[in-house]
């Protein structure tokens, strides 16, 4: 099963030469055989600083730099996986620290050939008072626990671009990262990796701790206008998927504040930013009189505002967002479900759904219908291993009830030929 | 309109139901080893045929959560119970209170005759009858005719509680038909020394016409639902009290008969028969509440009985409702059981207040609200009403001869008499 | 009047059992496969609790979590049962002071839980004798740590510190832990938010009124759900619904994020309690988790007299405006207010006027107002603590 093999690590950075240097460092005492280790940093923009950090350092492994002028992570991860020589690729961003098990654990994981190991990040930050660090840090926690759940579904979303791996052969068949992308291109290679039929696999024993010292609230405004912005271009790259992004579930549903910040953003943009301003001054004054609850709502709603204020830089108006949808959001094209029925025994039904790997499932026990497995746009075929998650989860109550009806009318025949007793209960 | 009424038995396993077009939709009581878990209606106008998957979603939908209980009852049963105690199987006398109604009772007396139990006996009692149509019918039957000329339900009642031989009596009307394990059910929630009296599920027979519709769904029937509850003045306040007697009734209730030792018989100032029209039964539970017994709804002990099948039938019964219950009020304050105050409480508020306001604001599908008003009009006559039956009870009992009245009651139950001397005996009466 | 406790197994109920002849009741826990699914009051009837006859009864209280349950012994399913998770090393932490009866009660069924690597810490809170280090001495697997200064978060702070575990599971001395307990807790750590778990605590004895009425009023236990708490999902000054200091357990390294126990709260000092309360709104506010795990489960001995009983209220009432008023002094929690008319207004007004109504169910009267007193001289008795920290803290 232990399969050494070559292994190159890229990181693409952009004026971070302290963490750089001490995720470089990490990597020298890994417990993998350094010659079989290369790591090639991709310097994005980056002055001088970085350069001399990398050309300081005295490391056992062979370490590579490529300059660019500030292309974004895509045409930087492309161009370092163009120099790399090993089969295996691993991914790493310029702020982590990682474990020594690290390479290790990576290359441990590609039991088989067609995979992408996502490797588990920690978070850490020097600046945990603050309460949307903290938010920040429930959302990344979170999202690893679910993918570290007996029978999770895996979506392109769950393609960390932080620390994962992937055989070479697999990142060139499919052209690498989209280029046009500055922001969101990590789900987008994640919808290719899965239309691809590439296995998803999470592992905890690839951590790296992630010291995020960047980020506060006001920045990630600015990352929320990105990922608005990138949104609509990767919704013209995938127009199947264009149903999941944020901005074109919009409906009546959404809250007051809600839609009227988007009537602002597209019709009444400077009135819009003025309301922004405003907002950010409240959030601000909520956090200082400690009222967490509507402090949470309330940069909510200012996240909002600049999501859509990025949705807005592609699409300046209702009428091209309208077009937008309407061109992209076409209705679902039907899938055949497959039948698979309980009463065999779960492992039964388990190994039909890993021979068959449908989209959609319709469950069924004895001749009583549990529940549909929806196809799911973006998530991996079904597994055997996601029966039982789907059933103790959604389907529990349908499920004891199925049991339940079975255990009593099943024994038809053997009552009768009982004597005539009183066995109903009170 | 015409709904077909089916119960179908889970242990026995479910199977498709051919759908006899003549009906729009089928009412199906669910029982899994005899017990009725719940009511499902499946409307059937476009199909001709109920399929078993059909059949049972809707079931899990409805009435998921008794399967679940059912099925875990059987998982969880201690071990050494799961081969069922043998019931003390008493005796018990059946009293069938009839009047002017051979066609009715012939149905009902067919299904007595089907009951499962060891030692019963089957009393008819004839309440002032106009013909020999009953006794012409009963001759030959393996029952004991009994002539009652005082008119009024209660005084049959009555009678028929001095007739009975067993020391358990069981009530039901003419117009029903009893469940093959209704006695079993009795038997064996009487198997409880606490328990002095219980009532149980009444099932529409048929819901044929419009009359049974409103009185099924929207009036409410007479079931009064599918859970057990054991009631006694213990746990229950007093307007509760005086709620809970109105779970009784009168078409499916049994005693032990050395009861009405303690509590007295039927008031004879109730029920049909006399001006007040109803409300014999519900007195008598109100009674053994106040005095501290114990009574059990049991659901498990199933009577079926026919509604009234024309509207102006229904339309008279809705206003003897009404009547009727304003007559129990009054019985219950004149007895002193009570305080007035929560008898008022419980007029305006729960009486007036829930049942009528709410009927009237909003009347359950079938339902109109013209019913609501006949029911409040019977109500308002219900004080000149119990005067009358006041009035009238008093008339009839002074004819009566007094060691008659409480002759009946006795210490020791008669020694079981078999069916077949008493039908003699009978004979030789007549 | 006395209450016999049962623990029944629902895959294995038997038809009845009998109880001592001095009980009329019995309140009896309910399990399944080793889970806890519910708690029910029955009557004894002659000494003999019947179970087949109130079996209808016993499954309508457990209806709402058993059918889940069952279900998931069904799909062999247990959501905790991440990826990739070892159980990790832990310390039991017991805190006491001069009760070496229940402490040995208490060593005894630690020694019975399966073993985990797990470490034994006694922590003898200023003791007036030599009784526990006696005592302790007995058991060779247990720490004996000595904790001079009084207080009791005093000693779970020291008992952090002296803890060589990653994870310290805190149990009263008056508690005896279920053999289950210790795993049930360490599972709920897969979650690297969750810095606290916290059990269900069950009666071990309801011999007196005074306990009957303790279990009835203000029980241990918060249900037999699993619940996560956390900013979102509950107000953080209103945390008297995670539970209790007498069955939790906390990371170590929590106390360098959030800080230690409030040495000026608790048991000891003149607040009397409130020290567990204080620390998990800290825990929730930092952006953590809490989880009640009801297969944590536990039993304690509830205080017997009912004199006893009204000054553990007293204190609650103490317990509650003090920890009120530190967060309103040192965080600046103006929502306190909100909280403390809240439970003023919807739940202690409410039980006073039908205490005084004499409804039946209602509270008995003195012990509500015991409560009420404590809570009007919560945040004066608050000031008077940490003056007396301060005082010994300079006099050291």
């Amino acid at each position: 099963m232990y399969n050494e093999q070559e292994v190159s690590i890229i990181i693409p950075t952009h004026n971070r030469p302290e963490s750089l240097g001490r995720l470089l460092n990490g990597l020298a005492v890994q417990d993998y055989p350094m010659h079989l280790l290369e790591v090639i940093v991709v310097a994005d923009g980056c002055n001088n600083q970085t350069k001399d950090i990398v050309a300081a350092l005295d490391v056992p492994y062979k370490l590579q730099l490529i300059e660019l002028t500030n292309q974004g992570p895509s045409v930087a991860r492309n161009r370092g996986v163009a120099v790399a020589q090993g089969t295996l690729l691993i991914f790493l961003d310029d702020d982590l620290e990682p474990c020594p098990g690290l390479v290790q654990a990576h290359v441990l994981a590609h039991t088989i050939p067609n995979r992408v190991v996502i490797g588990y990040l920690p978070y850490k930050s020097t600046k945990l008072t603050g309460k949307y660090i903290t938010r920040l840090r429930s959302w990344w926690e979170s999202k690893f626990y679910t993918m570290r759940q007996p029978g999770y579904r895996f979506m392109y979303t769950d393609l960390l671009s932080g620390n994962f791996s992937l055989p070479a052969t697999v990142f060139k068949q499919l052209n690498g990262f989209e280029e046009t992308l500055r922001c969101r291109e990590d789900y987008e290679f994640g919808v290719r990796l899965i239309k691809a039929g590439v296995d998803f696999y999470f592992s905890t024993d690839a951590w790296a701790v992630h010291r995020d010292e960047a980020t506060d609230f006001s920045r990630s405004l600015t990352r929320k206008r990105q990922e608005g912005n990138a949104d609509v271009q990767f919704g013209r790259l995938h127009p199947d998927l264009v149903r999941n992004l944020y901005f074109a579930s919009y409906s009546k549903r959404h809250a007051r504040v809600r839609r009227l910040l988007f009537t602002l953003v597209f019709r009444v943009p400077a009135i819009g930013n003025l309301f922004a301003f405003i907002l950010a001054a409240w959030v601000d004054l909520l956090l200082k009189i400690n009222s967490r609850k509507r402090w949470h709502k309330y940069s909510r709603i200012l996240q909002y505002y600049w999501y859509m204020k990025g949705v807005s830089d592609q699409l300046p108006n209702l009428v091209q967002l309208r077009n937008y949808i309407r061109e992209y959001r076409k209705p679902l094209i039907p899938v055949p479900a497959v039948d698979i029925n309980l009463d065999q025994g779960m492992q039964n039904a388990e190994a039909q759904v890993d021979q068959l790997r449908p989209a959609t499932v319709n469950l069924r026990y004895g001749d009583q219908f549990i529940g549909i497995i929806a196809p799911q746009h973006g998530a991996e075929p079904l597994r055997g291993m996601h029966l039982r998650a789907e059933l103790a989860h959604r389907y529990s109550w349908q499920l004891s009830q199925a049991l339940a009806l079975d255990k009593l009318t099943a024994d038809s025949s053997k009552l009768n030929s009982q004597p005539q007793n009183i066995l109903y209960a009170n | 309109m015409q709904t077909k009424v089916l119960e179908v038995e889970l242990s026995e396993g479910l199977t498709a139901i051919q759908v006899d077009a003549a009906y729009k939709s089928y009412h199906i009581l669910v029982r899994y080893n005899r017990l009725p878990l719940g009511w499902i209606t499946i409307p059937t106008a476009q199909v001709n045929q109920i399929t078993k998957e059909h059949l049972e979603e809707v079931i899990k939908n409805k009435i998921g959560y008794r399967l679940l209980h059912q099925a875990q009852r059987r998982q969880f049963m201690p071990v050494q119970a799961s081969v069922p105690a043998a019931h003390t199987s008493e005796g018990i006398s059946v009293i069938v209170c009839t009047r002017n109604r051979t066609q009715f009772l012939a149905r009902c007396l067919d299904t007595l005759f089907t009951l499962e139990y060891p030692t019963f006996e089957i009393i008819v009692v004839d309440n002032a009858p106009s013909n020999n149509d009953t006794l012409e019918l009963t001759t030959g039957m393996p029952v004991r005719y009994v002539r009652e000329d005082r008119p009024g339900l209660d005084w049959a009642r009555n009678r028929g509680i001095a007739e009975a031989n067993y020391s358990i009596v069981a009530f039901t009307d003419d117009d029903a038909c009893v469940d093959k394990f209704w006695l079993q059910a009795i038997a064996k929630t009487l198997a409880d020394p606490d328990v002095t009296a219980v009532t149980g599920l009444v099932a529409p027979a048929e819901l044929e016409t419009r009359a049974q519709h409103i009185f099924e769904f929207g009036y409410g029937g007479m079931g009064h639902g599918f859970s057990y509850r054991k009631l006694s003045r213990k746990t229950l306040s007093d307007r509760q009290m005086l709620r809970s007697g109105s779970v009784g009734i009168g078409v499916n209730m049994a005693f032990r008969r050395a009861i009405f030792q303690q509590t007295g018989l039927f008031d004879t100032a109730l029920d049909v028969g006399t001006p007040s029209c109803g409300a014999g039964d519900i007195e008598m539970f109100f009674r053994l509440l106040s005095k501290g017994y114990t009574f059990v709804y049991d659901p498990a002990m199933l009577v079926w009985h026919t509604h009234r099948q024309h509207l102006p039938e229904l339309q008279k019964q809705i206003k003897d409702n009404g009547r009727s219950f304003g007559c129990y009020l009054i019985t219950c304050f004149k007895n002193k059981n009570i305080k007035l105050s929560s008898i008022l409480i419980f007029f305006l508020l729960d009486w007036i207040g829930t049942w009528h306001f709410r009927n009237f604001l909003k009347p359950r599908a079938p339902l109109s609200r013209k019913f609501v008003l006949i029911e409040l009009a019977g109500m308002l006559q219900s004080p000149g009403a119990y005067r009358a039956s006041q009035a009238y009870a008093c008339k009839i009992a002074a004819k009566t001869p007094s060691e008659d009245k409480q002759a009946y009651i006795r210490n020791e139950p008669a020694a079981p008499v078999p069916s077949q001397q008493v039908q003699e005996k009978t004979n030789s009466n007549a | 009047m006395a209450t016999a406790v049962l623990d029944l197994e629902l895959e294995n109920l038997p038809p009845n059992v009998s109880v001592s002849g001095h009980y009329t009741k019995a309140f009896v826990l309910l399990r399944y496969k080793g889970r806890p699914e519910g708690k029910i009051i029955l009557d004894v009837r002659n000494g003999i609790v019947e179970i087949t006859e109130n079996l209808s009864k016993i499954l309508n209280t457990v209806s709402h979590t058993l059918w889940q349950s069952q279900v998931h012994a069904y799909l062999n399913w247990d959501e905790k049962a991440v990826a990739g998770y070892t159980l990790p090393g832990a310390t039991i932490a017991v805190c006491t002071r001069d009760r070496p009866d229940d402490l040995e009660r208490c060593l005894e069924a630690l020694m019975r839980l399966p073993d985990l690597g797990q470490e034994f810490l006694i922590i003898d809170n200023c003791p007036s004798t030599d009784a526990t280090q006696k005592l302790v001495a007995a058991y060779p697997r247990v720490r004996y740590v000595r904790e001079d200064r009084p207080g009791l978060n005093v000693a779970r702070n020291r008992a952090m510190r002296e803890a060589s575990n990653e994870i310290v599971a805190f149990t009263d001395d008056d508690a005896t832990p279920d053999a289950g307990w210790l795993k049930a807790i360490l599972l709920n750590f897969s979650y690297p938010l969750v810095q606290c778990v916290t059990g269900l605590t069950m009666p071990l004895e309801l011999e007196t009124e005074a306990q009957e009425t303790f279990e009835k009023f203000t029980p241990f236990g918060r249900g037999f759900r699993r619940i996560l708490h956390s900013e979102n999902t509950l107000n953080p000054l209103a945390t008297g619904r995670i539970g209790a200091g007498a069955n939790m357990a906390l990371r170590k390294s929590i106390c360098h994020e959030v800080g230690f126990f409030d040495e000026a709260l608790d048991a000891g000092t003149p607040t009397h309690s409130g020290g567990d309360h204080e620390i998990f709104t800290r825990i929730l506010v930092a952006g953590y988790t809490i989880i009640y795990e009801p297969a944590a489960l536990s039993w304690h001995r509830h205080r017997r007299s009912m004199q006893e009983l009204e000054s553990t209220l007293y204190g609650y009432g103490v317990g509650v405006y003090a920890l009120l008023t530190r967060h309103l002094l040192i965080n600046k929690e103006w929502g306190v207010f909100k909280i403390a008319f809240n439970w003023f207004w919807y739940s202690q007004l409410k039980s006073l006027v039908k205490a005084l109504l004499k409804r039946p169910g209602a509270i008995p009267a003195p012990l509500i107002l015991a409560e009420l007193k404590g809570c009007l001289a919560g945040p004066g008795l608050y000031f008077k603590s940490r003056k007396k920290l301060k005082a010994r803290a300079a006099h050291v």
